[in-house]
C-alpha cells in the first residue's frame, strides 16, 4: 500500500526516490560520485560519506517535486543498512531516521542485495517470486532462490572476487583508468576474444573463482611487455589491438563463468523467472548472452542500465515488500542476504 | 524550541532550549547505546521544534555520523533552521575559566582544543598540561588522560550541555542544509590497488 520514499547510500551513490505500491517510479534521482574518486583509482570511504551527506538534502527535494509528492503523503521511509561502506550507510540511515521523527512515519531497513533483485519488478510490474537470480557488482557475484518475497537462499557465490571487481581489475591492468568496468566493456565491443584467449574459471557446484583469471591476464601482459599497456605501437603488431583484444577475452571468461552457473542452477532449480541484475549487468556482452543462455526455459528480466546500477528505486520497493518496520535501524556493513 | 544534539563522543548529550535558550530538558546516553535513537526521537515529537543544533566533530567515527544525520533529516523533515556546534568549543564553553577541550578519537587518541590554539589530534601524553581538561570521553580514555597527568575540571564547577550550547546558539548562525560538515582531522589516502 502506499507512497515509500527509499535512500540509498551504500557505496559510491547517491540516491533518493519515490515508488508507488513497491511497483511504480515516481521518481528516482540519483547522484554518482564517479568523478570524486576518479584522481584515486577507487572509492574513499571517508569522501563518500561525507558526499552523501551534502547531497542528500537536494536529492530530497528533487525527488519529492519529480514526484509531485508532499511529506504527507509518504506512508514509509526504506533506508539501505547494509552491505556498504559503514561511514556511508550511518548518513543514509540517520537522515532516514530523522526524516522518519520529523514526520512521523514508519522506517524500515533495507538490504542493498535485495534491492537489486526488486529493481527487476520495477521494471517489469507483473514479476513475482518465485525466481532464481542473479546478483552481479562490484562487491557480489551470488546466486539466489528466492521463493517468496523477503525470502532470499543463497544457492552459489564467489569464493574470492566478485566479477565487477575482476573488471575493475582488469581494466587497471590494461591501464584503462577507473571506472574500469564501463571503460572495459566499451573497448571489448573493438576487440576479438579468439585472439589472446584466456582461461575460463571453473569450479565444481555454483561457486565462482575470478582471482585465477586475473592471474591469467597479468602473466599474459607480462609475456607480451609493457608495450600493450604503454599505447606504444610495436613493429610486430597494433598495441591497441592487443589491449581490445584481451578486453574483449576477459569479459568472454568472465560471462561464461557467470552464466555457466546460472544454466547449472536453472536446470536444478527449474523456476519460471530469471532476474538477472547489479551493476555488472549492464555489461553489453553479460545482457546478449544471459538473453541467449536462459532461452525459452524461463523469462528473463534484465533491469534497464540506470535501475542495474544503484538507486534509491530499487530500495524504496524492496522496503515495500519488508515486513519488518522498525523504530531503529541497526547499520550492518556486511550484511548477507 | 531548540533540538541540541552532540552524539561526537562517548557520551551523547541531546537537550532542549526554549527560544530564548533556557534549558528545558537534558538526556545523556553512553554511545553506541541502541537507546540512542528512540531518545532523540522520544525528545523531538515531545517539543515544537523551531531550530536544530548540531555538534559537528571532531569526534567518534559512528557516533558523530549517527547525531549529524539524524539532525539533518530531523531539521529537513521540519523545515527548520539546523546549527553547526564545533565539538571542543561546546565543551569549552561548559568553564567559565579557560579550559582545554577532549573528545574520544578512537585508538587511544584524543581531540583536544588548548585555548586560544586550533584543534589537534593526539595522545594523552602530547597534549599540553596548561589548562583543566573538559569533555565526555569514556572512562579508559579519562583514566589514561590522568595517568597522563592531566586534571579533569570538576563536574560541579562547569556548566550543563545545555546552557553551553546555549551560551554559543548566541552567536552560531545556521547553514544551509547541504552545506552541513563534519569536522575532520585526517588526511586521505588512496584506496589498495
Ligand atoms: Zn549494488
Amino acid at each position: 500500500m502506499g507512497l515509500t520514499l527509499g535512500i540509498e547510500t551504500s557505496c559510491d551513490e547517491t540516491s533518493v526516490a519515490l515508488v508507488e505500491d513497491g511497483r511504480r517510479i515516481l521518481s528516482n534521482v540519483v547522484h554518482s560520485q564517479v568523478d570524486l574518486h576518479k584522481g584515486f583509482g577507487g572509492v574513499v570511504p571517508e569522501l563518500a560519506a561525507r558526499d552523501h551527506l551534502e547531497r542528500l538534502p537536494q536529492l530530497l527535494d528533487l525527488a519529492l517535486e519529480g514526484a509531485g509528492a508532499k511529506p504527507t503523503d509518504i506512508d514509509l521511509i526504506a533506508v539501505t543498512r547494509g552491505p556498504g561502506l559503514a561511514g556511508c550507510l550511518l548518513v543514509g540511515v540517520g537522515v532516514g531516521e530523522g526524516l522518519a521523527a520529523a514526520w512521523s512515519t514508519p522506517l524500515t531497513g533495507v538490504n542493498h542485495l535485495w534491492g537489486h533483485i526488486y529493481a527487476a519488478m520495477l521494471a517489469r510490474p507483473g514479476l513475482e517470486p518465485p525466481l532464481l537470480g542473479l546478483v552481479v557488482s562490484g562487491a557480489h557475484s551470488d546466486l539466489v532462490r528466492m521463493p517468496e518475497h523477503g525470502r532470499f537462499e543463497v544457492i552459489g557465490r564467489t569464493r574470492d572476487d566478485a566479477a565487477g571487481e575482476a573488471f575493475d581489475k582488469a581494466a587497471r591492468m590494461l591501464g584503462l583508468g577507473y571506472p574500469g568496468g564501463p571503460a572495459l566493456d566499451q573497448l571489448a565491443r573493438t576487440g576479438d576474444a579468439r585472439r589472446q584467449p584466456l582461461p575460463q574459471p571453473s569450479l565444481p557446484g555454483l561457486e565462482y573463482s575470478f582471482s585465477g583469471l586475473k592471474t591469467a591476464l597479468l602473466y599474459r601482459l607480462r609475456d607480451l611487455g609493457d608495450t600493450v599497456t604503454e599505447q606504444r605501437h610495436p613493429p610486430d603488431g597494433d598495441s591497441s589491438q592487443i589491449k581490445a583484444d584481451l578486453a574483449a577475452s576477459f569479459e568472454h571468461s568472465v560471462v561464461e563463468s557467470l552464466l555457466e552457473k546460472l544454466d547449472a542452477a536453472l536446470e536444478a532449480h527449474p523456476y519460471p523467472e530469471v532476474v538477472v541484475s547489479g551493476g555488472v549487468a549492464a555489461n553489453t556482452l553479460l545482457r546478449k548472452r544471459a538473453a541467449e543462455v536462459v532461452g525459452d526455459r524461463a523469462r528473463l528480466t534484465m533491469p534497464p542500465l540506470e535501475l542495474c546500477t544503484d538507486n534509491a528505486a530499487m530500495i524504496a520497493a524492496a522496503g515495500h515488500y519488508s515486513t519488518s518496520v522498525v523504530g531503529a535501524v541497526v547499520v550492518d556493513p556486511s550484511l548477507g542476504w | 524550541m531548540i533540538f541540541v544534539i552532540d552524539t561526537s563522543s562517548a557520551v551523547s548529550a541531546l537537550a532542549i532550549l526554549s527560544d530564548s535558550g533556557n534549558v528545558l530538558e537534558e538526556a545523556f546516553v553512553p554511545a553506541r547505546s541502541p537507546e540512542l535513537i528512540d531518545r532523540m526521537r522520544a525528545m523531538a515529537s515531545r517539543h515544537e521544534l523551531s531550530k536544530v543544533a548540531v555538534a559537528t566533530g571532531p569526534g567518534s567515527f559512528t557516533g558523530l555520523r549517527v547525531g549529524v544525520a539524524f539532525g539533518l533529516g530531523l531539521a529537513m523533515g521540519l523545515r527548520i533552521p539546523i546549527v553547526p556546534l564545533p565539538t571542543l568549543s561546546l565543551q569549552a564553553a561548559r568553564s567559565d575559566t579557560q579550559v582545554t577541550a577532549v573528545s574520544e578519537a578512537g585508538r587511544g587518541r584524543v581531540y583536544h582544543l588548548v585555548p586560544g590554539g586550533k584543534a589537534a589530534l593526539g595522545e594523552p601524553a602530547e597534549i599540553p598540561k596548561t589548562h583543566e581538561l573538559v569533555g565526555f570521553v569514556a572512562p579508559a580514555t579519562e583514566a589514561a588522560l590522568t595517568a597522563a597527568g592531566h586534571v579533569f575540571r570538576p563536574e560541579a564547577e562547569l556548566r550543563s550541555f545545555g546552557a553551553a550550547a546555549s551560551t554559543m546558539l548566541a552567536s552560531a548562525s545556521e547553514v544551509a542544509y547541504g552545506s552541513l560538515r563534519l569536522e575532520y582531522m585526517q588526511s586521505f589516502s588512496a584506496p589498495r590497488a
